[in-house]
């Protein structure tokens, strides 16, 4: 369990990592996954397994290595070491998670040229909401 | 229109020996309507380089290219979706431009008593339409070389700046200082290109170069765009 207690990012909801393929419970589950930014360690080999169906929290002292995590299970960065997987696939694969995925990395990003009103729009299109039920929801009031 | 209208204004204005002026009898020839829309493609093709900058390095800045590639992973599918997106803007804007430049063209050729029958003949629509592609193969040129800029330093100003800064001085002081080199330099060619060629350079060959020269602009770009970490 060296993996397990050696990750620099301490977790709550974690469960003890099992090898081979992801099981089909977890929602997430990484194994060694690691990220360096040349000789800075973001994040070191992180072993972590959320299962599907409970709320889970992930914290950590500021610049644990929380949101490198976060952005590496989304694709956005790429790991070093290690793997991972999300909804039973793939980190390497985003695409075949990414749309059963909801997410909000740190703060909100919006187009400072638009309005709320179409940020929400341009958000929900992005997320594959047909356009009738965006204009209908972005209309009503909050 | 701007340029259509001082175009005519100027043309054959007595006393003026620069060889940028155009005369009324050159306005009046088939290909006159397209002088004030070749003399706006480098203007139209620097607003597209601006253009294609802001909307890529502002992803970026903004941080909402996250949102988009939590939406779509497949990131050359983004970039290239980006670009399509940008392209058809500019080149639906450099299609207004010319309507409107040419709506120009007529009334400043009235007032000016120049013959316009040679404009609609059959040589002058082919010429305009020629002129039109030119101008809008210039601006995807310059909107190609914005995004690069775009992905390549991820800031609108910066890459505005440095845009800028090469496509038109750099650009104009290199050609002056090394010969013929004029001839490799994307800015340069793509001005042949909106001439229809040069007397040192020919249409194809203008378009051929600054065809690898954007293709390999364009490459990097990609290659950079889909291996470089989203950490903003």
């Amino acid at each position: 369990m060296s993996q397990e207690t050696e990750h620099s990012v301490p977790t709550q909801a974690t469960v003890p990592s099992v090898s081979g393929a992801a099981p089909p419970g977890d929602a997430i589950r990484t194994t060694g996954l690691s990220r360096r930014f040349g000789e800075r360690v973001a994040v070191d080999g992180v072993d972590l397994s959320v299962p599907r169906g409970v709320i889970s929290g992930f914290v950590g002292p500021n610049g644990a290595g929380k949101t490198t995590t976060i952005r590496m299970l989304l694709g956005l960065i790429r790991p070093t070491a290690g793997e991972g997987h999300v909804l039973g696939e793939s980190m390497t694969h985003p695409e075949t998670y990414l749309d059963r995925v909801g997410a909000l990395i740190e703060g909100p990003a919006f187009y400072p040229t638009l309005s709320g009103r179409d940020n929400l729009a341009a958000l929900a299109r992005l997320g594959g909401i047909p356009r009738p039920r965006v204009a209908s929801r972005c209309s009503s009031p909050c | 229109m701007l340029i259509t209208v001082l175009t005519f204004a100027r043309a054959g204005h007595p006393g003026h020996d620069r060889r940028d002026f155009v005369t009324l009898a050159q306005l009046a020839a088939p290909d006159g309507l397209v002088h004030g829309l070749t003399r706006a493609s480098t203007l139209l093709g620097v607003i597209a380089l601006c253009v294609a900058a802001a909307q890529v390095a502002g992803e970026y800045s903004n941080g909402t290219l996250r949102n988009l590639l939590v939406r779509q992973p497949r990131r050359p599918v983004l970039l290239v979706a980006k670009l399509a997106a940008v392209l058809s803007f500019m080149v639906g804007a450099a299609l207004v431009a010319a309507v409107a430049g040419s709506a120009a063209a007529v009334v400043m050729a009235h007032v000016r008593g120049i013959a316009t029958s040679g404009w609609s003949s059959a040589t002058g629509l082919h010429v305009f339409a020629q002129g039109f592609a030119n101008t809008a193969l210039v601006v995807a040129g310059y909107t190609t070389l914005g995004m690069a800029l775009g992905v390549l330093l991820r800031s609108p100003v910066s890459s505005i700046a440095v845009g800028l800064a090469f496509m038109l001085p750099i650009e104009a002081i290199l050609s002056a200082a090394v010969s013929g080199l004029d001839r490799w330099l994307p800015g340069q060619l793509l001005d042949v290109v909106s001439q229809g060629g040069s007397s040192t350079l020919s249409y194809g060959a203008a378009c051929l170069r600054a065809a690898v020269i954007l293709a390999i602009a364009a490459g990097g770009a990609m290659a950079l765009f889909v291996r470089r970490d989203v950490t903003s």
